[in-house]
């Protein structure tokens, strides 16, 4: 294996890879019964250690909460943070922090409950809004109510159970989140207490809300290496690199671009980029962990947001899913 | 030589030197260590809260006597955080220190049945943990009240849901801060009345009633002001709107969620307290006041409580301060005390360790606060500090 | 004295006479105890019947039965169980062997065994659950039996209370190990009632030896010494536990020196360290008030035997103040058990933790109040036995046959 500095240097001599995720997000990161982590969040951060290691099961999540996910990350607690969080300019520059790729497209929303007959956020007039502490959602909700000059009652809670809890006891009259989150909500929304149809995502929009890895700003190959493995992992997607196809691919790759991607020799020569792992490491990715759109069929899919005709679909099919040329 | 050896040798083996060595010594490590401190904070941050003076951006759901939104600065964030934790604090203390009363008396009762309840309270809180015990408060007692459109009525004025506890309140109106400076003057007086009847009847052994004359006083200035001023407050009485109720005082479920957890879980203890005070107090000078005539009730006025309140006072300071603590577990039911507002502050701005700091700072504030309405001068007449004994 | 006991009133009373007699004593004798008795009657049959209705009719515990092994041990990894259940066999038969050395399983202690054995057992139990329940069980009875065969032969005796206390001491080092050897664990997966476990045991074997510094320090001559000390103690038992967590866990390691990677120690760890310090000075107080009782004449006597300053306080003084404040001691240790589950605000998935993420697997959504209950009686039944326990050796240090 090549030599390594930095982040990758202590990531290897710990043997893990320390990633820090939710643990209560369906579909991007919750807990088993079992004790294991599942969901899209959590297998990119597979994806890294099967990139580091060629084992995707060399990691640690490290459940962190929306308030402390950014200190933990700061104070070295975990390696790289994938946990749904937004990039913005004040956390970029301010925290000392850097955003990857986003993995996510998301845009913050309302769910309110549909026998209320609420279609906008004009009706919401002195309602109870429930949040999430520590999140932009906070801040875009002051700014979108305060703007529209609607009055509400802000009520923020540090665990989404706690929240679910007062939503489903009437307590709040509307849920404001990731769009992707209250989707993911609405599905699993229990049938004992009324089910996916008796909530109601409203169509408005309140923010861009780009979900990407963070990394500390002090190690710039740290962060290249984070980003070209998510984005390899949408480059396969593109070239049709899958976990099913990929022995043929090495075998016989139908395309310089997909050589160079899975490290196979083209005319006695491998395309080395130097980012610290070996050349090889997209294959241990794709074949442990799956391309952008397996990974995305095997979480998001399930959740009722399909990918077709969001921000989330390949650039080919009119999304923002683009990988930069491997070359 | 030998001279200055031996010499040496007496000053080293001096007790004074060796005590001021050592003195000298303490000193200077504790000075090097907190150096040591300051010097770590320096480094990770600039400990410069300027930052507080910003736009906070972010509004506080509940509040207590004070009105900030997201266009205030974060300082007028973080003190509305503060004005909650208080709120909680004195209601909490009021309330867990009347569920003691009545436990720990109950504890002391004869009928047995209340005894063992009190006794199956108090045990039952001592050993549960805080911070489930509040989340259960929350979601599975007072989240579990009916919705707004089903609010229970409180005797037909006021009204219960898990929106909010709304009751009838009086809300000023014009001219009441005029009438409140008059009631406070009326207070004032009635408090200089009260003190020189007393005097004049501790000097002169006449009866003057101090009590009943100050009381007396102070109400008559209060409602005479009161109606001449043109009654500047207004009975409000709640009515249920779409999302909320309008008017009256609103209990959030937050507040009263804690406010439930609080009281109860620092009512056992006080019970506790209250209990030892009174068994603290030998059961003679109980017999003497009866001997000497007193009724029932005068015993434990005169006689029991005053000396029980010598021996609870202290433990009742600690209590209270715990509760001040243990209210920063109020995250965990989004109810916005000084700790919660503090985190948002820390996740917002990433200034932890000035924002640690003055978080500190604050709750050691409340702290002192608390030990000197507790324990300070205003008591000395209850002679609390304890007895010497002589032989 | 036996002669002047009160004559027995139930003498030649049949049995429900007895209870009709006790009851008009206890809880009918004048108006205001009839009225009384009457108004908890009604409150506690209400509240019966809510509680029974809901057990039955809403109750739900798959949810616990599904997380079983979420809740005690986290998210241990399948298969490192050997890790762990020495300790889970151990510390039921250290628990019963110190019972049975300082005192005797009262009839209430073995009712209250059985109904929270009855209850909760079912929800733990099934495939090798049983078993090591059945193990643990066995082995927690063999020691008590032992244990009061002992009080027979004074020689073991004394040998049976050492191992007991030798055996507490031995507890958590060894537990350390036991999840360290061989490769070990990442303390990232420790999780659980283990966790909460650990975390309070570590800080307890840590916070008095700290505490009796501290008290001596606060009750020294020395007026630098003491100032610090007071500094110290009155800053931890001024804030909240919460903060000083939250500062052992975001701002902790920007103060520890770069020293044998001591700026890298696990967040299990700097937990450890701020339970530690929090209630080392909560000890402190407790010992300071039990040095203040301790009767002058004790310092007098050992004075005039010879004994120098630093002897006497060893010999004398200090065994005579851990005895006078074993009660106040044993009290912070139980609050320490459970401040244990404030870990979760640093998110450290303890038991408390994994019990309220629970409700977020689709399957059980709203199912919290179960969770939490659970999660509420084993502190509580953990806590209640702890303090019974206390309370045996309090009486058995006491030294004295005075009732109780």
């Amino acid at each position: 294996m090549p030599e390594a500095t930095g982040t990758l240097r202590l990531v290897r001599d710990r043997g893990v890879l320390r990633v820090g995720v939710n643990d209560q997000l369906p579909g991007f990161g919750f807990i088993r019964p079992d004790g294991t982590f599942g969901g899209f969040d959590i297998d990119f951060g597979h994806a890294l250690a099967a990139a580091i290691f060629g084992d995707a099961t060399r990691i640690e999540f490290v459940a962190v909460s929306t308030s402390a996910r950014f200190s933990a990350l700061s104070a070295g607690e975990i390696d790289v943070l994938i946990r749904n969080t937004t990039w913005t300019l004040s956390r970029d520059a301010s925290l000392n922090l850097t955003f990857g790729v986003p993995t996510f497209y998301d845009g913050q929303g309302i769910m309110v409950r549909a026998a209320d007959g609420i279609e906008s956020i004009e009706d919401l007039d002195g309602a109870v809004v429930c949040a999430l502490t520590g999140t932009t959602t906070q801040m875009n909700q002051d700014d979108r109510f305060a703007g529209t000059g609607v009055r509400y009652q802000a009520l923020v809670f540090d665990r989404n159970e706690t929240l679910q809890e007062a939503f489903i006891a009437e307590r709040c009259d509307a849920w404001t989140s990731d769009k992707s989150q209250l989707a993911a909500r609405r599905a699993a929304f229990p049938q004992r207490v009324g089910g996916p149809e008796s909530l109601v995502i409203l169509p408005e929009t309140l923010s861009k809300e780009p979900l990407a890895p963070v990394v500390r700003d002090d190690d710039p190959a740290w962060a290249d290496l984070v980003n070209w493995v998510i984005l390899g992992m949408i480059a396969a997607d593109e070239l049709g690199v899958t976990s099913e196809n990929l022995d043929a691919m090495v075998e016989a790759p139908p395309s310089q671009e997909v050589a160079r991607l899975l490290g196979v020799p083209v005319q006695g020569t491998v395309f080395d980029a130097r980012t610290g792992v070996s050349v090889e490491h997209m294959r241990d990715v794709i074949r442990q962990v799956g391309n952008y759109g397996e990974v995305y069929e095997r979480h998001v899919t399930p959740l009722g947001i399909p990918r077709e005709g969001t921000l989330n679909a390949l650039w080919l099919d009119g999304g923002l899913m683009y990988a930069p040329p491997f070359r | 030589m030998a001279t200055i050896a031996s010499q040496t040798l007496r000053v080293a083996r001096d007790l004074r030197v060796r005590r001021a060595t050592f003195e000298a010594l303490t000193v200077t490590i504790t000075a090097m260590f907190i150096l040591y401190l300051v010097q770590q904070a320096r480094q990770a941050s600039d400990l410069d809260l300027a930052f507080m003076g910003d736009r906070a951006g972010f509004a506080v759901g509940d509040q207590f006597l004070t009105n900030v939104d997201g266009n205030d600065s974060r300082w007028a964030v973080y003190f509305a955080g503060i004005m909650n934790t208080i709120g909680i604090a004195v209601f909490g203390t009021a309330l867990a220190i009347l569920i003691g009363l009545v436990a720990g008396i109950a504890r002391l009762s004869s009928n047995w049945l209340a005894a063992r309840l009190a006794f199956f309270f108090v045990e039952a809180i001592r050993n549960t943990p805080l911070l489930p015990f509040v989340v259960f408060c929350y979601t599975a007692i007072v989240l579990q009240l009916p919705p707004i459109r089903d609010s229970l009525s409180i005797v037909g004025v006021g009204f219960a849901s898990n929106r909010a506890i709304a009751l009838p309140w009086a809300q000023p109106t014009d001219g009441a801060g005029m009438w409140a400076l008059v009631v406070f003057i009326a207070l004032a007086i009635a408090i200089g009345v009260f003190a020189a009847l007393r005097r004049y009847e501790e000097t002169t052994g006449q009866p003057s009633r101090p009590w009943r004359v100050s009381v007396g006083l102070f109400a008559a200035i209060a409602t005479g002001s009161f109606f001449l001023m043109g009654q500047p407050l207004r009975w409000d009485v709640p009515e249920v709107s779409r999302f909320a109720y309008d008017g009256g005082l609103q209990l959030s479920p937050e507040f009263v969620g804690l406010l439930l957890a609080l009281a109860l879980f620092n009512g056992a203890f006080v019970a506790e307290i209250v209990r030892g005070a009174i068994q603290s107090v030998p059961r003679g000078e109980r017999e003497a006041a009866a001997a000497l005539g007193f009724s029932q009730w005068d015993q434990m006025r005169l006689v029991v409580l005053p000396q029980a309140l010598r021996a609870m006072l202290p433990p009742l300071a600690t209590q209270c301060q715990a509760l001040v603590k243990y209210s920063a577990v109020a995250i965990a039911i989004a109810f916005p005390d000084l700790m919660t507002v503090g985190g948002t502050l820390i996740n917002q701005s990433g200034e932890a360790i000035p924002l640690f700091i003055l978080m500190m700072v604050t709750y050691l504030i409340l702290n002192l606060v608390i030990a000197i309405i507790f324990t300070g001068p205003q008591w000395r007449r209850f002679n609390l500090r304890p007895r010497t004994r002589r032989i | 004295m036996t002669a002047l006991a009160p004559p027995d009133v139930y003498e030649g009373m049949v049995a429900w006479q007895r209870a009709r007699h006790w009851a008009h004593v206890r809880l009918f004798d004048s108006r205001g105890n009839t009225v009384l008795t009457l108004v908890i009657l009604a409150i506690l049959g209400v509240l019966a019947f809510t509680l029974v209705r809901w057990f039955v009719a809403v109750a739900d515990w798959e949810v616990v039965r599904a997380n079983r092994r979420l809740l005690l041990v986290g998210r241990f990894p399948q298969g490192e169980e050997w890790r762990i259940w020495p300790m889970v066999l151990a510390l039921p038969a250290l628990t019963a062997l110190g019972w049975g050395a300082w005192g005797q399983v009262g009839r209430r202690s073995i009712a209250a065994m059985a109904i929270f054995g009855v209850l909760i057992l079912p929800l733990l139990t099934s495939g090798t659950g049983w078993w090591y329940v059945i193990v643990a069980a066995a082995l927690a009875f063999v020691a008590y039996r032992l244990a009061r065969w002992s009080w027979a032969y004074p020689q073991a005796h004394r040998w049976v209370r050492r191992c007991a206390v030798g055996g507490w001491f031995l507890a958590l080092p060894a537990s350390l190990i036991l999840l360290l050897i061989g490769g070990g664990m990442e303390t990232t997966l420790w999780g659980g009632l283990y966790l909460n476990v650990i975390v309070s045991f570590a800080a307890a074997m840590g916070a008095i030896p700290l505490g009796i510094l501290l008290a001596l320090g606060r009750t020294s001559s020395y007026r630098a010494l003491r100032l610090a000390c007071t500094m110290y103690i009155e800053l931890m038992r001024g804030l909240p536990l919460v903060v000083i967590l939250a500062l052992a866990w975001l701002a902790l390691r920007s103060f520890l020196p770069d020293l044998w990677g001591l700026d890298s120690v696990d967040l299990v760890y700097r937990v450890m360290i701020a339970f530690t310090m929090f209630t080392g000075a909560f000890v402190a107080e407790a010992l300071r008030a039990g040095m203040a009782a301790v009767p002058a004449g004790q310092r007098e006597a050992a004075a005039a035997l010879g004994l120098k300053g630093r002897q006497a306080l060893i010999f004398i003084v200090l065994p005579i103040t851990v005895r006078n404040s074993a009660p106040a001691l044993a009290g912070e240790m139980i609050g320490l058990f459970m401040s244990s589950t404030l870990v979760s605000v640093v998110g450290l998935t303890d038991m408390l933790q994994a019990a309220r993420a629970t409700t977020e697997q689709p399957d059980f959504f709203g199912r919290q109040t179960e969770v939490l209950l659970f999660v509420g009686i084993t502190f509580w039944a953990t806590a209640f036995g702890l303090s019974r326990l206390s309370e045996r050796v309090e009486y058995a240090l006491s030294g004295t046959r005075r009732n109780r």
